[in-house]
């Protein structure tokens, strides 16, 4: 790591937040793309905009971008106010979904670009290209033309060619949509390590919440336009703030009902067929109507009927293995239905019709106000 | 962070100039500049016929009330108009029977042959009217064409409205097919594919289908069709015998220099060309298509492999008869004469003599027409390439809404407006009756040539505008590309076949173009008003060396223009 | 009575070779999937079987009755392709009710059964609504009523979510696996998403190279694939070359990258000096602070660590630089920190052995 990098972690450690996104609007005719952001992205961090088609986080992108200009709010970028400023004058590197690659350009040429623009020494300009193509490992392909490239290569000589212009922040615009699920799967730990090995600020926008957990330092979960909460990873999946995050990020089984009493340690929900379900929250009082959530991979299964706090007795509907992990659908004797992960190594051999009762410990259940329209809050988009 | 960085590097003094005129006042400039072009040079001088009526009470006189001819004029007007429509609406419709079905076949089908048909197919748009016209003559009026092989003593057709259409059906055939054909092709073949799932059989699925989602293509193909059909003069000239078209009206009315009527003609033809424009606007926003009712048992049988075959059987021969063989017949009857004529053997009724040898030097006059149309045919085509591209830009990139929608039908108009009268309205505009700066000669007929080939470089370049992928652009500019520089190095690259196809299209039109030249062309001639001039003259061996040289020409540049497309 | 078959056939377009003596069988009312990667001939045996392509050589036969020669639309299967291909100039219901009216159906009939899916797909109340107008899980679900309102017992779906978020992916393909479950279907099912896959199927067909590979249920594919190629394509797998070094009953023991000793339970007929590929899934790899007594144990330093749903991932420089993957469930996303020294172990039985392949091991699994 260089003296950039190094820089780089001193920032990051004094807390400077890089990228400032103040009470941004954008609106298009009569939808609101964006409705008053407010969001601070830190220097080297790999941070990522998640959220269902269509909740503005492409706008957003963009708008840090310079591609677009906000009709409201400013946006800072190292202290310096860039709104107004077009893309070329913001020193970014931006990485498409389609690539955009120059098809009348090889690989070399598309990677120096950058450099030949700004006019640069040719040995230093030559450099940088040599240094972006071997980061991105297509130094043997540098003559070859986009048409003979794949979908990966095709990325990479995009990322390449935003490296070489020695932008310290990368913008990724779904950088593997246009990808196979499985090249797709490996291209995601080589992207972050590029980032991070670099010393650079990653913004990543997708609306695939594995690929945003598993790539981020931090990510926003956007909805309709607004940011609906940001975190770690971690902190996502298991301190959601809505019903909305919850289900958005990993897979969660819901049921609702009322606050029957209160604990020291949390309160005890009452869900249909009169089944007492404990939990660590304390913020609810009696008679609050609550909708309680349990990760799937937090079930526990035992075979025939129990009864008792946080059991739930019902009947295996079907099983489905799906790899690493086998998935039961139960449904349950009080009309819901559940699905329980387990790991296939620990996983029971259950056949269609078996009493099976699942449950959970306590500090698992994640409680939540019962929103107004359930259906809504639990919608993917 | 990199601003710093950046400011520290010296830029390349090419992009810092492009940065700089990149700016914001630089735009507004070049965009009035482009505005003003289009305004100044083509558009106003093509309305401008439209202020000759002011003067009513002569154009009253002349055309309603001549102390020696009443109202005769008015009546060869309404009867002209007439029959420019007739034939216009039936070449048009003929066209779209017998294009259709070859339209679909092109669109849809790979077969072996297949680039070399697309070629053939556009044929007839390369060749320049008047060579057509005289091919047609030959071929349906003369006994030296089909009658001959039929062992008949004279022409199957003699000149007048028949002969005339089936000029005008041969020369719009392309038109509808390359239409119907880009249409077809737009259209997604998975949709025919999930009909076919359900149930339909192919002519059901083209029915209900394919057809529906044509509507708004058939109509813009045929209005094309149409207005160029209207418009036409060359072809038109040699063939109708007695009978008169509005243009050819024109044209005679203009050689007798009796102003009035002209203007008032011309007047009527670009007004018709407007609102035929507008109508044809207004109807493209109406949804189209229904199933309505449904008879599937009798359009399966009509499906079956053995009725595609008649279809196709049916297409080739309507193709060959009507559009390609008469389009070529002409270098048939040139090489039958080249040393003299086949039945009497007289040198003097052959090509080489008349061309070289006789006294009146037609080669030189060839030679000389030659190299005006040249001249002229360049000088148009590269001026448009310059004054049209930013025109296609902000038709396509710029956001300006309701004046978009305005100037968008207005480029349409000089492509309607029918040549002679054009040509004409520019005579008054430069001339005399107007600014007084250009008098009938070579540059009158560049400035008009310019203006009707206009329409052509910009609707080109607007649609390989929109093909071009703005993603690249925007990848260029986070690279750190200024707009003009952005233009330089990814869109210029990009849109170079676009271009040239855009300047071959422009430039085989004008090559071929009579009507509006006849008008303004004072002394200088090009070469398809001089094979007017020589089958008026009855050289018909010279006028078709003349017209095979023409036709060479073209249809070698067509054939470049397929060269380049074919690379995408 | 199997109700789709393909028998030995073939089909090449161009000079390439998409389909290659490919036979296969799909019983009435499974649910059967075809994975493979993308532009390897999943589509064009959909399209085989629906006739919108015929093949160079071979038979296809639905319920019984050869059909190669039949064009499309009499072959009665429903289609749904992968950019929907909603008619876009009919509403909702003119789109429903198109197949039943150019088979001239009974009309009143087809109606009832139009109204029945479309209340199924929950778009029975936007009937008169325009595709334009829909999402993109409302239009899929258009074109699923569209291809059943037909009744054809045989669905068949060309990447039917590939355009749709991975969430809504997610629930849109439990709807339909329950749908045609509910109805009674046969399904073939097309996409290049293994967990799709292994989901919702009942049987999976493994495509390359225009070939079948191998067919089987999910479980069976994951646990015993056939080739290295089936077993890289389902779930992350670690690959470690090496060589036998001795034979053992039930198994041999075999050096790996030139240096670790492993020793593998496999009831292959192995010889001494035979090299072979070990392939390790993710989830087999385990990891334990203190050493555990078993055979098998290495030690390792973790590189990198993610967290995907209730499961760690670990990127793990073990010694003798060879590179492992490990998923280790968790509940509460503890983990072992970057740079924590640890000891992997691999159970002797949860090891898939492969002879080495011929064309090496990148081509074996390579995706092109």
């Amino acid at each position: 790591m260089g003296v950039d990098g190094q820089l780089a972690r001193l920032r990051r450690e004094l807390g400077l937040p890089d990228i400032n996104v103040v009470n941004v609007m954008k609106r298009y005719k009569d939808v609101t793309a964006i409705d008053r952001l407010n969001l601070n992205i830190r220097d080297g961090e790999y941070f990522t905009l998640l959220g269902p088609s269509g909740c503005g986080k492409t706008t957003l992108l963009r708008a840090i971008a310079g591609l677009i200009e906000p009709d409201e709010g400013e946006i800072c970028m190292g202290g310096r106010l860039v709104s107004g400023l077009s893309p070329e004058e913001r020193g970014i590197g931006f990485v498409f979904q389609h690539f955009e690659i120059f098809p009348f350009m090889t690989v070399l040429e598309n990677v120096a670009y950058g450099p030949s623009i700004k006019g640069e020494d040719p040995d230093d300009a030559e450099k940088k290209v040599y240094e972006a193509l071997k980061i991105v490992k297509l130094l043997d392909r540098s003559d070859a033309y986009p048409k003979d490239l794949g979908a990966s290569g095709l990325q990479r000589c995009g990322i390449a060619r935003a490296l070489a212009t020695g932008a310290r922040l990368l913008l990724f615009d779904e950088p593997m949509g246009a990808m196979d699920p499985k090249i797709k799967r490996e291209f995601r730990y080589e992207l972050r390590k590029i980032v991070k090995d670099e010393g650079l600020t990653a913004v990543h926008v997708t609306h695939d919440q594995e690929e945003a957990m598993v790539i981020s330092d931090r990510i926003a979960v956007m909805r309709r336009g607004k940011i609906m909460q940001v975190g770690t990873p971690l902190e996502l999946y298991y301190q959601p703030n809505s019903i909305f995050v919850a289900n958005f990020i990993g897979e969660i089984d819901f049921l609702d009902g009322f606050c029957m009493e209160t604990g020291k340690k949390g309160c005890a929900v009452e869900i249909r067929g009169e089944l007492l379900l404990n939990t660590c929250d304390q913020r609810w009082k009696k008679g609050d109507r609550l909708v309680v959530g349990i990760r799937r991979e937090n079930f526990h299964l035992e075979l025939g009927k129990r009864i008792g706090r946080n059991k739930l007795p019902g009947i295996v509907k079907r099983s489905v293995f799906v790899g690493p992990y086998v998935r039961h659908h139960i449904n349950l004797e009080n009309g819901y239905t559940v699905a329980v992960k387990e790991p296939s190594g620990m996983a029971h051999s259950l056949s269609p019709g078996i009493e099976v009762t699942a449950s959970f410990r306590p500090e698992d259940a994640l409680v939540f106000e019962y929103p107004e329209n359930l259906i809504d809050e639990m919608a993917l988009d | 962070m990199s601003g710093d960085d950046q400011s520290r590097r010296p830029l390349s003094r090419l992009v810092s100039i492009e940065r700089l005129l990149s700016g914001g006042r630089f735009r507004l400039l070049g965009d009035l500049l482009t505005l003003s072009f289009f305004l100044i040079i083509v558009i106003g001088p093509t309305v401008y016929v439209f202020f000759t009526v002011l003067d009513w009470n002569t154009i009253h006189t002349w055309v309603f009330a001549d102390p020696f001819t009443g109202d005769t004029r008015w009546q060869m007007m309404r009867s002209a108009l007439a029959l420019s429509f007739e034939i216009a609406g039936v070449a048009t419709i003929v066209d779209i029977i017998i294009g259709l079905p070859m339209a679909l076949i092109l669109a849809r089908y790979q077969f072996r042959y297949k680039k070399f048909v697309d070629t053939l197919v556009d044929l007839p748009m390369a060749v320049p009217t008047s060579a057509l016209g005289f091919s047609i003559f030959l071929f349906w009026g003369t006994r030296e064409g089909l009658a001959g092989l039929l062992g008949m003593d004279s022409g199957l057709l003699s000149r007048g409205p028949l002969l005339v259409m089936l000029a005008h059906v041969a020369f719009t055939y392309p038109y509808i097919v390359r239409s119907l054909k880009a249409i077809i092709i737009g259209i997604d073949e998975t949709y025919e594919d999930a009909a076919r799932t359900l149930g339909a059989p192919p002519i059901t699925v083209f029915r209900s289908i394919t057809f529906p989602l044509m509507t708004g293509g058939l109509l813009s193909g045929a209005t094309l069709a149409f207005t160029r059909s209207l418009g036409e003069t060359g072809a038109t000239i040699i063939l109708s015998g007695v009978y008169s078209t509005a243009p050819v009206l024109i044209v005679s009315w203009r050689q007798m220099l009796q102003i009035p009527p002209t203007a008032f003609l011309s007047m009527i033809l670009v007004s018709i060309a407007i609102i035929l424009t507008t109508i044809v606007r207004v109807v493209m926003r109406i949804r189209g298509g229904t199933l309505g009712r449904v008879w599937p048992r009798f359009e399966r049988s009509l499906s079956r492999p053995r009725m595609r075959v008649v279809r196709d059987a049916f297409v080739v021969i309507s193709f060959a008869l009507i559009v390609l063989v008469p389009s070529v017949f002409i270098t048939d009857y040139m090489m039958a004469r080249l040393n003299g004529s086949p039945y009497t053997g007289q040198r003097e009724a052959g090509v080489i003599y008349q061309v070289f040898l006789a006294p009146d030097r037609k080669w030189d006059s060839l030679m000389d027409a030659l190299v005006t149309s040249l001249r002229i045919s360049v000088l148009a085509t590269g001026i448009n390439l310059v004054a049209g591209l930013p025109m296609a830009f902000v038709m396509i990139r710029r956001k300006w809404g309701t004046v978009k929608s305005i100037l968008d039908f207005m480029i349409d108009i000089p492509l309607s407006v029918p040549t002679a009268a054009l040509g004409f309205s520019f005579f008054l505009f430069w001339g005399n009756a107007g600014l007084n700066l250009i008098h009938p000669g070579f540059w009158l007929v560049a400035v008009v040539h310019i203006a009707f080939t206009y329409p052509y470089v910009v609707r080109t370049l607007m649609a390989v505008i929109e093909e071009l992928d703005p993603g690249v652009e925007e990848a260029a500019a986070t690279l750190g590309a200024p707009p003009l520089t952005v233009f330089r190095t990814v869109t210029l690259p990009m849109l170079g076949p676009g271009m040239l196809a855009a300047a071959i299209m422009a430039f085989t039109r004008s090559l071929g173009e009579t009507g509006a030249t006849i008008v303004v062309m004072g002394l200088s001639r090009t070469v398809p008003v001089l094979i007017v001039d020589w089958v008026e003259s009855l050289a018909l061996p010279a006028a078709s060396f003349a017209c095979v040289i023409l036709m060479g020409i073209s249809y070698c540049l067509l054939l470049t223009l397929r060269y380049i497309l074919g690379w995408e | 009575m199997p109700e789709v078959e393909l028998v030995d056939v073939s089909k090449s377009f161009g000079r390439v070779k998409a389909i290659d003596h490919l036979s296969l069988r799909v019983e009435d009312g499974e649910y059967f999937t075809l994975i493979g990667p993308t532009g390897q001939g999943k589509t064009t045996i959909l399209k085989l079987i629906a006739g919108l392509v015929k093949p160079d050589e071979g038979e296809i036969y639905i319920n019984g009755k050869s059909v190669t020669d039949l064009p499309p639309e009499d072959r009665g299967v429903g289609f749904v392709f992968e950019t929907f291909s909603l008619f876009p100039h009919y509403n909702v219901w003119r789109n429903t009710i198109y197949g039943p009216q150019v088979r001239a159906e009974d009309l009143e009939q087809s109606s009832r059964v139009s109204q029945q899916l479309l209340d199924m797909v929950l778009l029975g109340r936007r009937t008169a609504a325009y595709p334009r107008e829909l999402s993109g899980g409302m239009m899929q679900r258009l074109a699923l009523a569209r291809a059943l309102a037909t009744g054809s017992k045989i669905l068949l779906l060309d990447e039917p979510f590939g355009s749709l978020d991975a969430k809504i992916r997610m629930s849109l393909r439990n709807e339909v696996q329950m749908m045609v479950e509910n109805l009674g279907l046969t399904a073939i099912h097309v996409t290049n998403d293994t967990e799709e896959a292994m989901t919702i199927s009942d049987r999976i067909g493994v495509l390359r190279r225009g070939r079948i590979i191998q067919v089987g249920n999910p479980e069976g594919l994951y646990k015993q694939p056939k080739s290295i190629f089936t077993a890289s394509f389902l779930g992350e797998s670690n690959f470690l070359e090496g060589r036998i070094k001795e034979v053992t009953r039930g198994g041999f023991l075999a050096e790996v990258e030139g240096r670790k000793t492993l020793s593998i339970s496999d009831p292959g007929k192995w010889k001494r000096g035979d090299r072979v590929v070990l392939v390790v899934r993710a989830e087999n790899v385990a990891i334990t602070q203190g050493k555990p007594r078993r055979r098998n144990t290495m030690q390792g330093i973790v590189e990198r660590s993610q967290f995907i749903q209730g499961f760690m991932r670990y990127e793990i420089q073990a010694e003798e630089g060879i590179d492992l993957v490990a998923w280790i469930h968790t509940s509460r996303g503890e983990s072992y920190l970057r740079g924590s020294q640890v000891f992997i172990n691999l159970e002797p039985t949860n090891v898939l052995v492969f002879p080495y392949p011929e064309e090496g091991l990148e081509q074996a699994i390579s995706f092109e």
